[in-house]
Formats: C-alpha cells, structure tokens, sequence
C-alpha cells in the first residue's frame, strides 16, 4: 500500500471512531428539540420545527437555579484549590526541607481514596458542624482537588527557570511574592489545566452532593437534573433540554482553555 | 535559595491541613466505625468487631458486586487502554491535521456523569431507545434486546458506557506521554530503516511503559470506585444485578441506615485500591531497575 492509501485509511478510521463518539451527543442535541411524543415514536427523526419548547420546561423545572448553585460551588472551590494548592506545590517545587517528600506523598494519597470511603464520616461531620449546603459540599471538594493540583503545579513549577527569580531574590522578595508575581503569571498553562479540570470534577460530583446538600433550592447540576428526571420521567424531550444547558457552560470552558491543556498536562508526565 | 524549614513548612501547612482534616481523618474514622453497628437516626452504636465482615464474606450481593467490579477493571483495561493508545498515537499524525477531532474524543468528559447516564438510559430504552431503533433499521432486529433490563446485559451496557466517557481522558494522558518522546529518537528508527509498526513497537512502547502503567492504575482504581453511572442508570439492578461496591455501600448507608455495615463495604474499597495501588508500584519499581 503506499503512503497515500495508508493515510486515507487512517484517517477514515479516525472520522468513523468520531462519528461513533458524537452520535449519542448528536442525537441528545436533535431530541431536546422534538416533543417527547415523537422521540418515542421514531428515535432516530428530526424535530418537526425549532421551537426551544422543551427549554422553557427545563428552565421552569429550576434548571437555571441548579446551574447557578453549580456555578457558585465551582468558582469557590476552584479558587479555593489554586489559593491552597499553588504555595504547597512552590514550597515542595523549590524549596528542600526535611518532611517534605513525605508532606507531598502523604498529599499525593489522596489521588487513590474513593470518595465513598469518607462518606459517612464526613456525613456526620457536617451533621455535628451545621454547616449549610454550599460550606458541606465546598470542604471536601477541596480537600480532593488539592492532590491532582499540588502535583500538576509542582511538576510545573520545577521547570521554571531560576534566572527569573534571582532577581526578585536580589530585590529581597519573599516566597509568596515569588510565587504570585513571578511563578503564577508565568505557570498560566498549568494553572488553566487545574482549573478546568477541578472544574470538570466538581462540576459533575455526584455522591457528596447527593449526600450533603439537604435543600431543593441548593441542589447543583447532577443532583437537579436527577431530580428533574424523576419528576419529568415520561418526557424525554425536557431531560435532553436539561442535558443540553447543564453541558453548554463547560463545553464553553473547555473550548477557552483546552490549547493550555496538554501543555499543562506535559511538563507533569516529564518528571 | 537559603531558607528556613519554617517557612517552607508554612506554605504546605494550610493544603496538608485541610487535606488532613476532610480526607486522612474521615478514612481511619471509616475503618473505626466499620467495627459497630449503628444507625444515622440514633446515638447509639452497638460494638461488632469482625461481625459486619464476618457478616459481609457470606452475603451473596457482595460477591455480586466484586464480580462486577472485576468485571469493570478487566473490560476498562482492555477497551480503554488500547483505543486510548490507538487514538494518542493517531493524534500524533493523523488528527495533528484534525484538531477538532481531539475535542471530539475528549468532550464525553466534560458531560456531568449524570447527563450522560440519562442520555444513554434513554438511548437503551428497550421499548422506545434509539439503539434498538438503528439495529432495527440496519436489519439486525436479532441483535436487538433489553439492555439495562436484561440482568446479563446490564453491567456489559454501562462498561461500554463508561469506555465511550473515559477513553478520551486517558488518550490526553498518553498524549502528554507521546509528546514527551524526543524526536530525535524516531529520526534514528528512521535512518535504522524501521516502519511504523517497528517504530511503535520497539521505540515507542517502551518509552512508554511507565506512563502506561500509571494509567492503567487509573483506570483500575476508576473501576474500584465507580458509582454514578450504574447509580444513575440503573441503581444497581435489575436486582442487583448491576451491583458495584460502592453502590451497595451508599444503598446501605444511606436508603437502609446500616451505617456500620456500609463503613465495612468502604473500607474493603480501599483496602482493595491500596492493592491495586502496591502491585502497580510495584510494577513500575521493577521496570525502572531493567530500563
């Protein structure tokens, strides 16, 4: 075979594996907008017109205040994270200290502890603590984002180039300015692969948000759309509306940062 | 640079601390509690022992979901890990041209696990999902079954889920591995005559082992701990059938308020990832001594 038809092949393999991959997300986008009746009818036709119907089911079904607790819980813990993370991570980066290969393992544990294996503790924590929904949810969010942050950002920081600290240190600045006017600013890259990626995982958390929001009022993405479901079980139509806005704010968020990623994702797989 | 261990110390404290608190405490608390037997509506806690896992060594659902989780590890293992490399790789020469194609692959993740469960539980409807509806279509009505209703279909439905939502993260993973690789490494294979095939399997592999390791750790640890998916689409049935450690674990701390029980599943979760996580260390200790 020669280079050409070698090339052609692959790259239709390529275009058929993304076909399979996009169909679901395909047909979830075309569903959301036909009426629940033909869905069932006939899964695979086209809406009979564009009417954003099932939208306005989804947005009356409290979609919109699920998106915006979401969004608060998000933003807190990410901050959060980067706010905790970016020190601890300069600090094990340059800085040599006895204790401190063992600080970062014992951090880095936390990478492998499934989420169910503090589940009930810190159900009765919070129990004990009152704490409201956002604070019970925020706190162990961070405290998972903590260990995938603090190694990205360490393997970054490492790589950062002493000659642009020495003259800070001349200056007589001390680590925090370091790190937050010379290390952060350069390490956008890596920060914006944290970022997305905590994102994405508190974003979509399920069991801890199950557990520890008691209210309706403050339920976030995943725990409203199952409610939602429950509630609108027959009609199809709605959920894939649903679907669709829980998807759009992240999807646009990728979409931002995604050129940082794998750069970010390269200087920790080096090390 | 000159400094004192305090500073240092100072900048790590506040994350060590907060993980500390939430995470490291919590965990010993678990393996504690899984000792009594107790429920969330009383202060009462009735001292055990072994007995919630003498208890849990001859429950029959258990052993359901050991299987299951087994069934999770290996099937990810050999799905993901090869279409992964496969698309890595592709990434490398072909979809460089293509960059949409890399959101494509990757976008099942940013879904919420939630959205994508009802999508897929719609998708397999037995009566009026669109899977049986393109099998009929294309003439394969033979094909066409219950899905998440049939009890031996049920876990195969959602691993084949959880493949479709996964590979595209651990494709990212291998990438950054790839691209890690100097070029003037794979000029050499060149001048040495080798094809792609050779090139792949003698330089590239290699290179790779340790990375590949480590995701494969992922995927066995994500395979451990699975939850929303089968939480989502099928609450661990049709009778248990679907059943995973951790669903039984939250269907039993928190539907049927047997929380010393439930801390008993969670800690043979994590005594099972500590395993998971020796071996593969282990794994990867031995491959550095050879390289």
């Amino acid at each position: 075979m020669t280079r050409r038809a070698w090339r052609w092949l692959w790259d239709g393999l390529f275009a058929l594996l993304a076909l399979i991959f996009m169909l679901p997300l395909i047909w979830t986008l075309i569903g959301s907008f036909r009426k629940a009746g033909e869905l069932r009818m006939e899964p695979w036709g086209m809406p009979e017109a564009l009417a954003p119907t099932n939208y306005l089911a989804a947005w009356e079904g409290k979609i919109g205040l699920y998106l915006l607790n979401s969004t608060v819980v998000t933003i807190i813990s990410v901050a959060i994270i980067i706010a905790l993370s970016a020190p601890a991570a300069y600090a094990f980066a340059r800085l040599r200290f006895s204790g401190g290969q063992l600080a970062f393992g014992f951090i880095l544990t936390g990478l492998l502890i499934p989420a169910h294996a503090v589940l009930i503790p810190l159900y009765q924590l919070n129990a004990a603590l009152g704490v409201g929904d956002y604070l019970a949810v925020i706190g162990p969010y961070v405290a998972f984002g903590l260990p995938l942050s603090v190694l990205l950002l360490r393997a970054y920081f490492a790589e950062i180039p002493r000659e642009l600290m020495e003259a800070a240190i001349i200056d007589g600045a001390g680590h925090l300015r370091i790190l937050w006017s010379i290390f952060m600013p350069v390490s956008r890259p890596a920060i914006a692969t944290v970022a997305i990626f905590q994102a994405a995982w508190i974003w979509n958390e399920l069991p801890f948000a199950m557990v520890f929001i008691a209210q309706e009022a403050n339920y976030t993405i995943p725990v409203g759309l199952l409610s939602f479901q429950g509630e609108h079980i027959a009609d199809w139509g709605a959920i894939l509306a649903g679907v669709v806005i829980a998807v759009i704010p992240l999807m646009i968020l990728y979409l931002l940062f995604q050129k940082h990623i794998v750069r970010g994702l390269t200087a920790g797989a080096v090390k | 640079m000159r400094h004192r261990p305090l500073t240092a110390w100072l900048l790590v404290v506040p994350a060590a601390a907060v993980f500390a608190f939430y995470i490291t405490y919590p965990l010993i608390h678990t393996v504690v509690l899984s000792a009594y037997s107790w429920s969330a509506l009383s202060p009462v806690r009735t001292f055990r022992g072994l007995g919630n896992y003498i208890e849990l060594a001859g429950d029959p659902i258990l052993r359901t979901a050991l299987i299951n989780n087994g069934l999770w590890i290996l099937l990810s293992l050999v799905i993901q890990l090869p279409l992964a490399m496969l698309l890595a790789v592709g990434i490398g020469s072909a979809l460089r041209r293509h960059r949409v194609l890399r959101t494509i692959f990757f976008s099942p993740l940013i879904i919420p696990a939630v959205a994508v469960g009802l999508i897929w539980t719609l998708f397999y409807d037995p009566h009026f999902g669109a899977l049986n509806a393109m099998l009929d279509g294309l003439g394969l009505e033979a094909w066409t079954a219950g899905w998440l209703g049939d009890r031996s279909l049920a876990t195969l439905c959602i691993i084949a889920v959880s493949c479709w939502r996964f590979t595209g993260f651990h494709m990212m993973i291998l990438l950054a591995g790839l691209q890690a690789i100097p070029d003037d490494i794979y000029e050499a294979a060149l001048i040495d005559g080798a094809n792609s095939w050779q090139t792949f399997r003698h330089v590239t592999l290699p290179l790779m082992k340790r990375i590949i390791l480590v995701d494969a750790l992922l995927i066995t640890v994500g395979s451990v701990k699975i939850f929303d998916l089968i939480w989502v689409m099928t609450r661990g049935g049709p009778s248990n059938a679907s059943e995973v450690l951790a669903t039984y674990m939250f269907r039993m701390a928190f539907s049927d308020d047997r929380m010393g029980y439930a801390a008993a599943i969670a800690t043979v979760m994590m005594v099972l990832t500590m395993i998971a996580t020796i071996i593969y260390v282990r794994l990867t200790g031995r491959e550095g001594e050879t390289v």
